[in-house]
């Protein structure tokens, strides 16, 4: 039920759209500029992270005018308990971004496959899947931030954070290996050459502990939260 | 409805009071965010770092003989009346029949025109909002209702009437910065200050005391009765 009010709330208010675009625009993009692989991953890993960072600040932005709009308090004097929000919220905005990032994905595989016929499905498909975790776990840094902090404090933290992160990515790739962004770099990295998919299975691994962490510290968060 | 020892934030501290069924209590606070903290936390918006409360003799699960209305309303302005009332029974526990029954009664007290129940909130104004909002806390037919500073879009005499919720056992606690507007809805006020209870009186012990029911004549019953009390425990604080 929480999930349906908020998935129609962001239908409504056009944030759905966004996220789905963001992803999708992507896809499409790499889709129409053909390039080699050398080119077209990073080019397909740096849009992808950007479109991260947005579902997570549109996640914050989200949860932080859920509490101040005094909505979530509506539920919650109701007997829908503070997980159950948080819960509906995730699902809400995890939906969107996977769907998104799954025709992003396919996109970018068809636009692979028409520059390279040695691209391995399963070399692509696994830094696809960190992508999925990485992804999950920006929807719940959001939900953190939203729970804790103030709607435009609870974006500036997020974008700052996945900007430090794409930074950190740029500079020291190999240091990315044991960051949740790993999975960006893992993608960005993907050529004929290299399709080793052992890094790119690490990475999911280290995203989805990030998104179970901070999926358990929002849980701590809406408990204590004025709603 | 009982509170010992609430404490939260810097708003309620070690914050005791006893409400009997049937009160209609205005609490009024210095600073204001006291009175609306205590309202919150008694509605489960806000978790006390401590303290116990009470409400129908129970610790907790109270949340469906409880309604909150806030100055927010708290309600998606693209649903209908007719759907926030449907939810709000729906997550209540009713259905059918009988759930009809309460939102069209409901939506009758808070005078919601038939022609306004089936439209989106976002082509009403505010009131419309604020209407549904108490509607939807009616629908249930609760026996406490918290009412922080609700309903402020409306005119007073309209506000009145609406917040003039009968039934002889339904327990009102009014949240209000502007008590002399809300004096025909309180048979009793609450002061609170530092985030304590200060004081509690009935409306006709400031009407004895040729007191007006503002934020001024509370504050001088309270010093009053401080003052009188100090007297008394002077020569026994001598003495001691």
């Amino acid at each position: 039920m929480v999930t349906k009010l908020a998935v129609r709330e962001m239908w409504i208010s056009f944030r759905l759209l966004a996220v789905l675009v963001s992803f999708v625009g992507v896809g499409v993009t790499v889709a129409l500029l053909p390039a080699p692989l050398p080119t077209m991953m990073p080019r397909l890993a740096a849009g992808l992270g950007l479109a991260t960072v947005v579902v997570a600040a549109i996640t914050a932005w989200s949860i932080a005018e859920e509490r101040r709009s005094g909505r979530a308090g509506w539920l919650v004097a109701r007997s829908v308990s503070r997980g159950t929000v948080l819960g509906g919220w995730f699902g809400a905005m995890a939906g969107p971004a996977v769907i998104g990032l799954a025709c992003a994905g396919a996109l970018g595989w068809l636009a692979a496959s028409s520059v390279s016929l040695r691209l391995a499905p399963v070399a692509y498909v696994a830094p696809l899947t960190a992508v999925f975790a990485t992804a999950l776990g920006a929807v719940a840094m959001g939900l953190l931030a939203g729970m804790l902090l103030p709607a435009q404090a609870g974006v500036s933290v997020v974008v700052s954070v996945g900007l430090a992160l794409g930074l950190a990515a740029w500079a020291a790739p190999e240091a990315m290996a044991l960051l949740p962004g790993g999975a960006f770099v893992a993608l960005g990295s993907l050529t004929e050459a290299v399709q080793g998919a052992g890094g790119a299975w690490r990475a999911s691994g280290i995203a989805l502990v990030a998104a179970g962490a901070l999926l358990g510290l929002a849980r701590l968060a809406v408990g204590r939260a004025d709603l | 409805m009982r509170c010992v020892d609430v404490t939260r934030g810097p708003h309620l501290s070690r914050c005791s009071i006893s409400v009997s069924v049937g009160t209609r209590l205005l609490v009024v606070s210095e600073p204001h965010d006291s009175a609306s903290s205590l309202l919150r936390v008694l509605a489960g918006l806000s978790r006390p770092h401590r303290g116990i409360i009470e409400i129908a003799g129970l610790s907790g699960g109270w949340e469906r003989r409880v309604a909150y209305i806030g100055p927010e309303p708290g309600i998606h302005a693209w649903m209908t009346p007719r759907e926030v009332l449907d939810l709000a029974a729906g997550l209540l526990g009713l259905h059918g029949a009988e759930a009809r029954r309460g939102a069209d009664l409901a939506l009758d007290w808070a005078h919601v025109r038939p022609e306004e129940a089936d439209r989106p909130m976002s082509r009403g104004g505010a009131s419309v909002f604020q209407r549904v909002a108490l509607a939807a806390a009616l629908v249930g037919d609760p026996e406490v209702i918290l009412l922080d500073e609700p309903l402020r879009a409306l005119d007073e005499t309209e506000r009145t009437r609406l917040l003039t919720i009968p039934g002889p056992r339904r327990t009102v606690l009014i949240a209000s910065r502007y008590p002399a507007s809300d004096a025909a809805l309180a048979s009793h006020v609450a002061l609170l200050r530092n985030g304590r209870v200060a004081m509690l009186a009935s409306t006709a012990e400031l009407r004895d005391a040729d007191l007006p029911l503002s934020m001024s004549g509370i504050c001088e019953l309270a010093d009053r009765r401080a003052a009188e009390a100090s007297r008394h425990a002077g020569p026994v604080a001598a003495a001691s």
